[in-house]
């Protein structure tokens, strides 16, 4: 399973656009990070590969196939989008909240059976959250709703995962819980796109990483050779120390001394 | 020479008096208990009670009325063909709705007559600018013959009055005294119909007063209120031997008559419902003639006991109070009842 | 856990059936159950004005409550979860102050039982094409068609109040007045059967879609992303749900609180998945009904509006939903 952007452009309004000839491509099997600043583009580029949006310029393929072609169902048998977490309004279960990744593989008229519900649990045991199937969702940590919403994903059938910004308002314990996670189901065949604030993150799990810095991708390629000081200013406009470990990076830290004094 | 000084002086003191007394007015009571100075001329007389703008017309009075309110008559093509008869200049003295102090004004009233429930805060309104306001309102039978004396007052037409009530009591005398003789057992059971099929009179009402009057007795006396909706199943519950329905009501009596589900019901079976006669207000209102309306529900309960001359009272009516010629589509409008 | 809701549920469907049979037999009129039985089955012994009175008055009656209560109710449920707020009503989108206005009108214009009845559909449908309108004008989010929802309402309940300014004080307001309180009083088959006519394929049709509706409750982007088309799903829906309740409302008038508290109800008993929430709504929401229309028909000699009734009980009832919310909001924090 492959799935490529080549050259797309988009805007929300004539003039302005958000994604400037962004090209990136993921195969199964791999866990690609997205890096950049507020306001780069990163939740709309996952909207675009979603096909949620249809760009001006260029195209997003999926196994070859552009994926305009494709109908809404199929494209949600194949592609996920995983959102951040947020504040639920009915306290659905967990394992109510996962059934509902299997609405792609569902008519209009007919409701999930027996296999919709063992697909459910298959993706709730492979994120490790079986036990909590008949938990209410609001009484959830933060941790265990996004790896809910992540199962959702792989129960829908979705062979790749776009995910916003998956470890937004977790504690590193939890951080660590979801990447790991994914970095056990890519190994399985799956494919994920992370976007992301942490470089760190990238470097720890990740296999691959872009920038998107003002809507252009750059710098894409493998953690440890893309991000040093000059993809870091760039993307962030701001300087970076660089820690490295046995031969290549291994983590970066924000400069927070002034320039003149050296450590 | 000082004894005719003081002659004099005592004179021009009695004579200032004396004009003074008579260039006030006459002074009236109204049902409220306020003394209301009556101004010499009465030509521009404004009522604002649609009740009592009935009682103008029945002292003969109607000319004087520069605006009024009329029961049952919120636009002129609700008149009867009678009522524009009775009075020609209707269109343009017709009003209705909430009445307004400036819109009064600009017609320069002499006399306003009001009700007080409804239209307190327009008398209180009147009286700051000066304007003289009768307040009254009837609601029983004693009222009626109440207020007719204080209109009758107003104009220095006490005479009227009397006659009147010498008429109202015999009107309820004969009816009394055909009905006193029959036993509980075969008084009519009344059940009273408004607005709607199913809208129900309640006891706190004039027309259970009528009813009463005419000696039958009103199913809905225990109600409280205006007009009550009641279920059929209550209707059944009661089975009235006589039905009657308001004149500006939106029930004909077929439709009680032909509904299947009403069929088991006593009056619809031996044919007894009847719609309340209007000539130009509802009988079943507190106006003049709702006396009238007695004399009628009598003689539906009771005809062959019923000693009242119902054609010939309604022609005393009239032509005695309201100087009014009945043609015959209006005696045909009265009888086809 | 599962089967035991699922017997639940059909002991109180099962207590509803029973609850309406209960009702033929209950009215200011004494009419004993058997003669219901012999009514309802075609047989002989009961009195000809019993038979009438139960085939004719009672009867649909009782079928109006229960499709009034169900259709509300469901509604109710349908829209708390497309609005994402727990806090709707069914009458939301401008439905009731429209039906009012149109109800209005026609008492003053043509006042027979069926134009009071189509006009009250008919500004129904008026207002929520209006909000329709600013929807598609100003994008369809739940909080824009909540706020077009309360303007359109503004407006007719000013237009309202504009009808009842002209209106005759001595018969064509107090009508209009009883008709604002809501009653079910003088239901028959004639007026009965528009509402049968939309109540069934409507709410099978709820029925059937009841597992998507869950879907409604995610973002717009949510849902795309799992191959549901919402936007057309939404219409599709809100479509359905305002026929229900304007058909319902044109027949029994303003009743409220029962597509606002009966959803409540059924969300404490079976959450908010929809596959069970519809269901138990429904059945829920004719029972409640068909208990009030009951007492309303019964207790006095008068008949008591039923939208008063449906205050009175339900503001109470939903103060203890609300509180019960709160406190379980403390607890998980």
């Amino acid at each position: 399973m492959r799935l490529e952007a080549r050259k797309v452009t988009y805007g929300y309004s004539a003039g302005r656009d958000v994604l400037t000839d962004v090209s990136l491509s993921i195969e199964s099997g791999r866990m690609m990070f997205v890096l950049g600043a507020n306001g780069s583009g990163k939740t709309t580029l996952v909207q675009c590969l979603a096909g949620l949006r249809v760009p001006r310029t260029g195209c997003v393929r999926l196994d070859e196939l552009p994926i305009e072609q494709l109908s809404l169902r199929e494209r949600a048998r194949a592609l996920g989008i995983v959102p951040q977490i947020h504040e639920p309004v009915f306290d659905y279960t967990v394992g109510e909240v996962v059934l509902m990744g299997r609405a792609p593989q569902l008519t209009m008229l007919s409701r999930p059976g027996r296999s919709d519900w063992k697909a459910a649990r298959i993706a709730l045991d492979r994120v490790g959250l079986l036990p909590l199937i008949d938990r209410p969702y609001t009484r959830t940590s933060g941790g265990e709703r996004q790896l809910t919403l992540i199962a959702r994903g792989l129960a829908q059938g979705a062979r790749c995962l776009l995910m916003d910004e998956p470890t937004a308002h977790l504690d590193p314990t939890h951080q660590h819980r979801i990447l790991s996670t994914i970095q056990t189901l890519a190994r399985d065949e799956y494919a994920f796109v992370v976007t992301s604030h942490h470089p760190n993150n990238a470097l720890s799990y990740g296999d691959l990483v872009v920038f998107l810095i003002e809507g252009h991708t750059e710098y894409s390629g493998l953690p440890e050779r893309m991000i040093h000081k000059e993809s870091l200013a760039a993307a962030y406009g701001m300087e970076f120390e660089i820690i490295n470990g046995i031969g290549s990076v291994c983590a970066v830290i924000p400069r927070t001394r002034p320039r003149d004094q050296k450590a | 020479m000082r004894g005719r000084k003081s002659l004099v002086a005592c004179g021009a003191v009695i004579g200032v008096i004396a004009l003074a007394v008579g260039g006030i007015g006459r002074e009236v009571v109204d049902q409220l208990g306020n003394v209301v100075e009556i101004p010499e001329s009465l030509s521009r007389v404004a009522s604002v009670y649609g009740i009592g703008t009935f009682y103008v017309y029945a002292l003969g009075e109607g000319e004087r009325l520069t605006v009024a309110w009329y029961v049952g008559i919120k636009t002129v093509e609700k008149a009867t063909p009678a009522m524009l008869r009775l009075e020609p200049r209707l269109p343009e003295i017709l009003s209705s709705g909430d009445p307004s102090i400036e819109g009064i004004l600009l017609l320069d009233p002499d006399l306003i007559l009001c009700d007080w429930t409804e239209n307190a805060s327009f008398a209180a309104q009147a009286a700051l600018v000066g304007i003289p306001v009768i307040q009254y309102e009837a609601e029983t039978p004693e009222e009626v013959r109440e207020l007719m004396r204080i209109t009758a007052q107003v104009f220095g037409n006490e005479a009227t009055a009397e006659a009147f009530s010498a008429d109202y009591e015999r009107v309820l005398d004969t009816v009394a005294t055909a009905v006193a003789g029959l036993p509980e057992q075969e008084r009519v059971r009344v059940l009273y119909l408004g607005t709607g099929v199913d809208c129900v009179a309640s006891g706190d009402m004039y027309q259970r007063h009528l009813i009463e009057a005419a000696g039958g007795i009103c199913v809905s006396s225990d109600l409280v209120g205006s007009w009550n909706t009641v279920g059929l199943e209550q209707i059944l519950v009661w089975d009235p031997d006589v039905i009657l329905i308001a004149p500006y009501g939106t029930v004909e009596t077929v439709d009680v008559l032909h509904d299947p589900t009403w069929r088991a019901i006593n009056a619809v079976q031996t044919g007894r419902v009847y719609k309340m006669p209007r000539l130009f207000a509802p009988w079943d209102t507190p106006v003049p003639e709702s006396i009238l309306g007695v004399a009628w529900m009598a003689e539906q309960f009771y005809p062959s006991a019923s000693s009242v001359d119902f054609d010939a009272e309604v022609l005393h009516f009239y032509t005695e109070y309201y100087g009014f010629d009945l043609t015959d589509s209006d005696w045909s409008v009265l009888h086809e009842q | 856990m599962k089967t035991k809701r699922a017997r639940s549920f059909w002991l109180l469907a099962s207590l509803t059936a029973a609850l309406a049979v209960a009702a033929l037999a209950l009215g200011r009129y004494p009419v004993p159950l058997i003669d219901v039985f012999r009514s309802l089955l075609g047989l002989d012994g009961a009195a000809e004005v019993t038979r009438a009175l139960v085939l004719q008055v009672r009867l649909p009656r009782v079928v109006a409550a229960l499709c009034v209560g169900a259709n509300l109710s469901a509604v109710g449920a349908v829209f708390q979860g497309m609005f994402r707020n727990p806090l709707v009503d069914s009458g939301i989108l401008g439905i009731s102050s429209g039906a009012a206005f149109g109800a209005a009108v026609s008492l003053l214009v043509v006042p027979s039982a069926a134009a009071v009845q189509g006009g009250a559909f008919a500004f129904a449908a008026v207002a929520v094409a209006l909000v329709g309108l600013i929807g598609w004008r100003f994008g369809s989010s739940p909080l824009v068609l909540i706020i077009g929802g309360v303007l359109v309402s503004a407006l007719f309940n000013s237009l309202l109040g504009l009808v009842k300014y002209v209106a005759d004080p001595l018969s064509t307001l107090p009508a209009i007045t009883y008709w604002l309180l809501g009653s079910l009083s003088g239901t028959n088959w004639s007026s009965l059967w528009p509402l049968l006519a939309v109540t069934l394929p409507g709410l099978l049709f709820l029925l059937i879609v009841r597992w998507r509706l869950n879907l409604l409750t995610l973002s717009e982007t949510e849902a795309m992303s799992l191959g549901v088309s919402v936007r057309t799903f939404r219409w599709v829906v809100l479509l359905v749900g305002t026929v229900l309740v304007a058909v319902s409302v044109a027949l029994s008038g303003m009743i409220g609180w029962i597509g606002l508290v009966v959803p409540h109800l059924s969300r404490a008993w079976g959450g908010p998945d929809h596959t069970r929430m519809i269901p138990s709504s429904i059945v829920l929401g004719a029972a409640s009904l068909l208990v009030l229309d009951t007492v309303s028909r019964t207790a006095m000699t008068s008949e008591i509006p039923l939208g008063i009734l449906t205050g009175l009980i339900g503001v109470p009832a939903f103060l203890v939903f609300f509180w019960r919310f709160l406190r379980a909001r403390e607890e998980v924090r």
